[in-house]
């Protein structure tokens, strides 16, 4: 059987001291020998490993007659920004993970091929030729991450008059301000918000719901429904000593000033960030990840700390794997206890615990337990990247929004809220989660809200 | 008018500028304590700035040229428009009657402290103001001041106005004088706040400061604007930017205000 085709990556001695995009995608042979492995199963299982239920078969086909405009058609069905999670979906856990030749540790590509489809449309600039006739309703959508643009798109090809707000001066959510360019080049992100405006959609930016736009307004603009995205971008932090020093960052602090406003371009860009000559990340999922890795391209030795083993790291594998190429350090089984810094405040030690696994807990992994044996490294600065919890703006100026004890909103299946014609989805209802269960969620909300004002009319 | 479109600039005699900025969804929204967040182009520092005016259709803001952001901004004339002004973010002040309120405010920090004075003059407070500055030309918005206040002291290091002295001075005599203050407000250097608030306290009278942090975006999201309140972590942008300046530490806050002064930019160049 042939081998799963590799994908061609920047050198990591070189790549380390740029931005530019790691991993340079499949050629057309490449993509070719790729699809050819795929069995075409009836039962693709594959396709419920996705959260969005892309549909893999039957746009592979299309790769291997070469009909590539159709495949990205089939490919554009299901999922609004094939570019993005052909590049980021922690495929191994998703997809892939249901391929029939996943056992064999030898699963169909998908997600590079999905890429190659994407790219080949970015590239040739393709529409989904989809007439929609204007009904003229007003619907709001409310962020501009995955979930917005999604839930946005689709209710555009239904004709429906979108206006999509976003907070920030540029559309993206996370996708722009988190997640870095070499990762998932911000070109890519600006083709797809320029294709949901060609769709129709009006995206307003420095729009912030509960500030400068309320529920009253848009009542009054005779909006009919509104969709709200609004993200899981409320940093948490571990309260302990130094955490305040000049130069320990949350991890939303540091990916927004170099990647939003692109520190690692200043002074050519005007917002500055200090790593210094020696940085520690603490945490182990991709935000952790993103953020070591930028911290290395500005100049930094970088080591990461993680209170659990490499095999409890929510990261994706391939993200640790670059990591390591790279030359970050790991630091597994360390808990930092306390920051110290010079007199004008910034870092110079961190304290760090040494832990060991005990028991499983609720979900699943070894619990982390306190050994007493503290040690100490030498840092000019520290990203804290231990998770994110709800944005809570929304929440405090819609009294009658019901959330959770999380602080998530309360949404049933269809992502209706305890207020009728409000509905929401993506990471504001789950918590830190995936893109691509954001774009789901965005889709499903669509279609419940197209529903809403077909039974409220 | 387009949105965020200059309709007026002037200069003020201490070098600042006050612009009225054509924006009627961040002005319909605002109140006195909201700030925004500025972009002059694109590409631009987003800066934080209060909002001292607010009608249905535009807003007005005082900006001090101190660094590369602000002049840039500065540079910007009539009929230009911002790249971007998001909000009003922060707080609403909690506008009820307390009394006497006494106002604190430095150099530019007089321009935040005129849409409370003015909030504050409509629930039957008796208002006085006591402005400081290096000399008569840092004097700004007297006509503004002298509208809204019951009792206008002004204090000057040079003595060229008013008072020689600190506002530390002037708020110690008039507080020996026997006048009973139910609350201070002050807004201005943060050096400056922390020694009212330090005296304040000395007279157990409540205390409002507005904290002037770097921030990123202004809406809870980046943590850049952190503050140690009471032994807490808080969001300037969101739990302020006016907090409980008695619970408020100053020194980590004059650290954390100065953290990029090593990459300061000079005319837009690295020093
Ligand atoms: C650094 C980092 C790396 C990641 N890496 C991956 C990865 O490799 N693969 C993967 O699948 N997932 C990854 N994720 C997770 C993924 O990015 C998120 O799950 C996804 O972006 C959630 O989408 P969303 O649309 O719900 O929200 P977001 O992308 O968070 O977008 C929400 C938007 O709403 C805006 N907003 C918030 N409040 C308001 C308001 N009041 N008014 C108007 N606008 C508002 C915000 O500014 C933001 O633009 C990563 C996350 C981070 C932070
Ligand atoms: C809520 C809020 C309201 C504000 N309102 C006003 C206002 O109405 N008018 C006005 O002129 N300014 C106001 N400021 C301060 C203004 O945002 C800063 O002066 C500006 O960000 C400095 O940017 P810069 O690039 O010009 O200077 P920089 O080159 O960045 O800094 C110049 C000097 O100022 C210090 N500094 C940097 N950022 C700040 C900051 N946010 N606050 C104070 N000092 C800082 C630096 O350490 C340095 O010493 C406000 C700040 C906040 C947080
Ligand atoms: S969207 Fe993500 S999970 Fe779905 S098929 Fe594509 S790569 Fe796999
Ligand atoms: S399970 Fe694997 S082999 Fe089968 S259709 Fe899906 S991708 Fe192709
Ligand atoms: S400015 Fe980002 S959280 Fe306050």
């Amino acid at each position: 059987m042939k081998e799963r085709m590799k994908m061609r990556e920047q050198n990591p001695l070189e790549r380390k001291n740029n931005f530019e995009e790691v991993t340079l995608g499949y050629n057309e042979q490449e993509a070719l020998h790729e699809a050819s492995r795929c069995l075409e199963c009836k039962t693709a299982p594959c396709k419920t490993g996705c959260p969005a239920n892309v549909l893999i078969p039957e746009f592979i086909k299309e790769i291997k007659n070469k009909d590539f405009k159709k495949a990205h058609y089939i490919l554009k069905l299901k999922n609004n920004l094939p570019a993005v999670c052909g590049r980021v979906c922690p495929q191994e856990v998703q997809c892939e993970a249901k391929c029939v030749l996943a056992k064999k540790g030898n699963a169909v590509a998908i997600g590079r091929l999905e890429r190659f489809i994407a790219d080949f449309g970015i590239k040739n600039n393709l529409s989904l030729d989809i007439e929609s006739k204007s009904n003229s309703i007003k619907v709001a959508v409310i962020g501009s991450g995955p979930a917005g643009i999604t839930c946005a798109a689709d209710l555009a090809k239904e004709g429906f008059e979108v206006y999509l707000y976003e907070a920030l001066h540029k559309a993206g959510g996370v996708m722009v301000y988190g997640i870095p360019e070499f990762r998932l080049p911000k070109s890519i992100v600006e083709h797809e918000i320029n294709k949901i405006q060609e769709l129709g959609v009006k995206l307003e930016t420095n729009m912030v719901f509960g500030k400068n736009i309320n529920l009253s307004d848009l009542k009054e603009k005779g909006f009919k429904a509104v969709f709200i995205g609004s993200g899981a971008g409320l940093p948490k932090f571990m309260n302990i000593q130094g955490e305040e020093l000049n130069t320990c960052y949350s991890a939303n602090e540091f990916l927004t000033r170099i990647n939003l406003l692109k520190a690692y371009k200043f002074p050519e860009f005007k917002t500055p960030v200090i790593v210094g000559k020696k940085t520690v990340v603490v945490g182990g999922g991709n935000v952790a990840m993103d953020a070591a890795r930028c911290a290395l391209r500005l100049g930094a030795d970088v080591t990461l700390i993680y209170r659990r083993t490499q095999k409890e790291m929510p990261a994706r594998v391939e993200e640790v794997h670059h990591a390591m190429e790279e030359g970050i350090k790991f630091e597994f089984l360390n808990n930092p206890v306390r920051y110290e810094g010079d007199e004008k405040g910034f870092v110079k030690k961190v304290f760090v615990e040494r832990m060991k696994l005990g028991e499983p807990d609720a979900s699943g992994r070894r619990r982390p337990e306190k050994t007493g044996e503290i040690r100490e490294f030498e840092a000019d600065s520290v990203v804290v990247a231990i998770g994110n919890s709800p944005n809570p703006v929304i929440q405090q100026n819609l009294k009658d929004l019901k959330t959770t004890k999380w602080g998530t909103i309360e949404v049933d299946e269809n992502n209706n809220t305890s207020i009728p014609g409000i509905f929401a989805g993506g990471d504001i209802t789950t918590g830190a989660a995936t893109v691509i269960e954001a774009i789901g969620a965005g889709k499903k909300a669509a279609m419940s809200i197209v529903n809403y004002i077909k039974n409220n009319k | 008018m387009k949105k965020n479109e200059i309709m007026e600039k002037k200069k003020l005699s201490d070098g600042s500028y006050l612009f009225k900025i054509y924006n009627p969804e961040v002005a319909k929204n605002s109140y006195a304590g909201n700030f925004v967040i500025v972009i002059a182009k694109d590409g631009s520092e987003r800066i934080p700035l209060t909002i001292m005016e607010y009608t249905d259709e535009w807003i007005s803001i005082v900006i001090q040229p101190i660094g590369f952001s602000t002049k840039e901004i500065c540079f910007l004339e009539e009929k230009d428009c911002f790249s971007g002004i998001m909000g009003p973010l922060g707080k609403k002040i909690e506008n009820k009657k307390y009394g006497t309120i006494l106002f604190v405010a430095g150099g530019i920090g007089i321009a935040p402290v005129i849409p409370q004075m003015m909030e504050f003059k409509k629930t039957d407070n008796k208002i006085i103001l006591i402005h400081g500055a290096r000399d008569g030309e840092h004097i700004i918005l007297e006509k503004e001041s002298k509208k809204y206040t019951d009792n206008y002291i002004i204090c000057t290091d040079d003595g060229s106005m008013g008072k020689k002295g600190l506002v530390t001075n002037a708020m110690k005599e008039l507080i020996e004088s026997g006048e009973k203050i139910d609350h201070i407000v002050t807004i201005g250097p943060l050096i400056m706040m922390k020694f009212v608030s330090d005296l304040s306290k000395n007279y157990s009278i409540p205390t409002t400061a507005s904290l002037n942090t770097i921030m990123l975006d202004g809406t809870g999201m980046c943590g850049s604007c952190r503050v140690e309140y009471d032994g807490e972590v808080k969001f300037a942008c969101v739990d302020g930017p006016d907090m409980d300046a008695h619970k408020i530490n100053f020194d980590v806050l004059l650290r954390r205000n100065a953290r990029f002064k090593s990459l300061e930019l000079v005319n837009g160049e690295k020093k």
